[in-house]
């Protein structure tokens, strides 16, 4: 059996559903975090599949994947920073107890 | 390479990387005022200077577009385009021009704020040129990643840093769906420019509609349309006042000129069964952003409900899908530039002065100072009307 375009859609696609869930049930900032970044890392393996197994002629797929990354990284570096000043105001970082604001 | 067309995007940049070098330069007892006031300057000369790279209307008329691009496509200088980025220049002209002192007393990093701004309205300009999913997606992240680290930028206030890690969280969550939308897209059409997509037939293929939805779907997360809209509320008001103007104006502007861009130019096909969706959400954006808005005690958070009123507002003109519904949305948001500046100016001087933006300390204005009182009031009848007097524009 030859892994072709249906098996890297359908393992992004499987990454994608744990990373949302990730982020919808934990209670961490960072397992939050590592959420989002499963989702963002499917999405590099759904272009660089198009990209190799669909008849395009350039390199675009591979181009976007390169500028995901880049953004994810910055991305959660951000967040990591964030994480750290709440744990710094509120000595824990779950984020049930951010609920300073409502309405 | 036509580097002219992006002289606006390199003018902004040099902005920013000098404010960074000055802060590093300057003295630490030195105010930091002098750079927003050679930012300001700046601004506004390249803003005046922009009302020559308008093509003008005989040119067109005789047949030549007159469009300018830069690398492949990939980035279109157009008349659209210029108009949004005068605005973007104005609103953050506008936002340091009130945010000086405000700055000076709540901030303790005020140097960053200024090259951070001006990335934030970098990234706002290549948005609203964006003609490839790339650009418009590096522009998105380069406007929404600055504003994660300004709106957390009140290191002595709690409510500033849990805003900024839930805009985090639900900014990436949407721009994860947004991505996932374009890869899609991409799957299915084998490009990323809108001019290429708009000719292609397999963007109904079922790839492709489920990408163009899930690219939809991040876009109404970064507007704040309402059944996305949970984040705004508690973001504009943890948030530094000068910057939850800036989200208000810059923010929401710039994602309604992309989106306009990718509904008429990338999916005009799927965009015409996407109009009663977007007719939907507007009138429940309109309805609903105004009714929360009244049991707010924040006028914070009451601004943050009306912005997503003036969002449904904005749509309403996108979904006429004509000329003249462009002109209105485009009006619209040169309105709101101006009536939200008035709003945030009078709120960032009472929270300077009293300490908070809740209807207790507003209470009381009209005695200890009723010219701002009167301003204030005024505003808010103006953010009332103003729908109503587009709408009649249009």
């Amino acid at each position: 059996m030859t892994i072709g375009l249906n098996h890297c859609l359908l393992l992004s696609a499987a990454l994608f559903a744990i990373g949302l869930y990730g982020v919808l049930s934990k209670r961490n900032i960072i397992a939050v975090l590592m959420g989002v970044e499963l989702m963002l890392n499917a999405v590099n393996i759904n272009f660089v599949a198009f990209n190799r197994f669909t008849p395009v002629s350039d390199l675009t797929g591979q181009l976007m994947a390169v500028f995901a990354i880049t953004v994810g990284v910055a991305e959660v570096a951000i967040g990591v920073a964030l994480a750290y000043r709440i744990y710094n105001d509120r000595q824990t970082i779950n984020v049930d107890e951010l609920d300073n604001m409502k309405g | 390479m036509n580097f002219g067309a992006i002289s606006t995007e390199i003018f902004i940049l040099v902005l920013g990387l000098f404010a960074i070098v000055m802060d590093l330069i300057l003295p630490k007892e030195e105010s930091r005022k002098s750079i927003g006031g050679v930012l300001i300057f700046g601004l506004t000369a390249w803003a005046a200077y922009m009302f020559t790279m308008y093509v003008p209307q005989a040119i067109i008329a005789g047949g030549e577009s007159g469009t300018r691009y830069f690398s492949d496509m990939m980035y279109v200088v157009d008349n659209y385009a210029i108009f949004f980025k005068q605005l973007f220049i104005v609103a953050t002209v506008f936002t340091m021009l009130f945010s000086v002192d405000y700055m000076q007393t709540v901030l303790r990093y005020k140097g960053e704020f200024y090259a951070l701004l001006m990335m934030a309205l970098l990234g706002m300009c290549v948005l609203a040129s964006a003609n490839d999913f790339l650009t418009a997606f590096i522009g998105l992240e380069l406007m929404t990643i600055s504003f994660y680290i300004l709106v957390g930028a009140r290191i002595s206030s709690k409510n500033s840093s849990e805003a900024a890690v839930k805009y985090l969280i639900v900014g990436s969550v949407s721009t994860a769906i947004m991505l996932y939308g374009i890869s899609l897209v991409y799957g299915a059409t084998g490009s990323v420019q809108f001019y290429d997509m708009l000719r292609n037939p397999y963007l109904f293929s079922a790839t492709g509609l489920a990408g163009a939805t899930m690219v939809m779907i991040g876009f109404f997360f970064k507007l704040s349309v309402i059944p996305f809209h949970m984040w705004a509320p508690d973001v504009y008001q943890g948030a530094p006042t000068p910057i939850t103007a800036m989200l208000a104006m810059g923010s929401k502007a710039a994602g309604i000129a992309v989106l306009m861009r990718v509904l008429y130019v990338a999916f005009p096909l799927i965009g015409f069964y996407w109009l009663p969706i977007l007719a939907v959400l507007s009138a429940i954006c309109m309805i609903g952003g105004n009714i929360m808005a009244i049991r707010q005690r924040d006028v914070k958070r009451m601004l943050a409900y009306s912005s997503i009123a003036q969002a449904g507002y904005m749509m309403v003109g996108i979904v006429s899908a004509d000329f003249a519904g462009m002109k209105a949305v485009m009006f619209y948001g040169m309105l709101y530039v101006f009536a939200n500046v008035g709003a945030f100016t009078a709120l960032s001087l009472v929270e300077q002065h009293r300490g908070g933006s809740d209807y207790r300390d507003i209470a009381g204005l009209a005695k200890t100072a009723p010219i701002m009182a009167a301003h204030d009031f005024r505003i808010l009848l103006f953010a009332g009307s103003q729908g109503y007097v587009s709408g009649r524009g249009q």
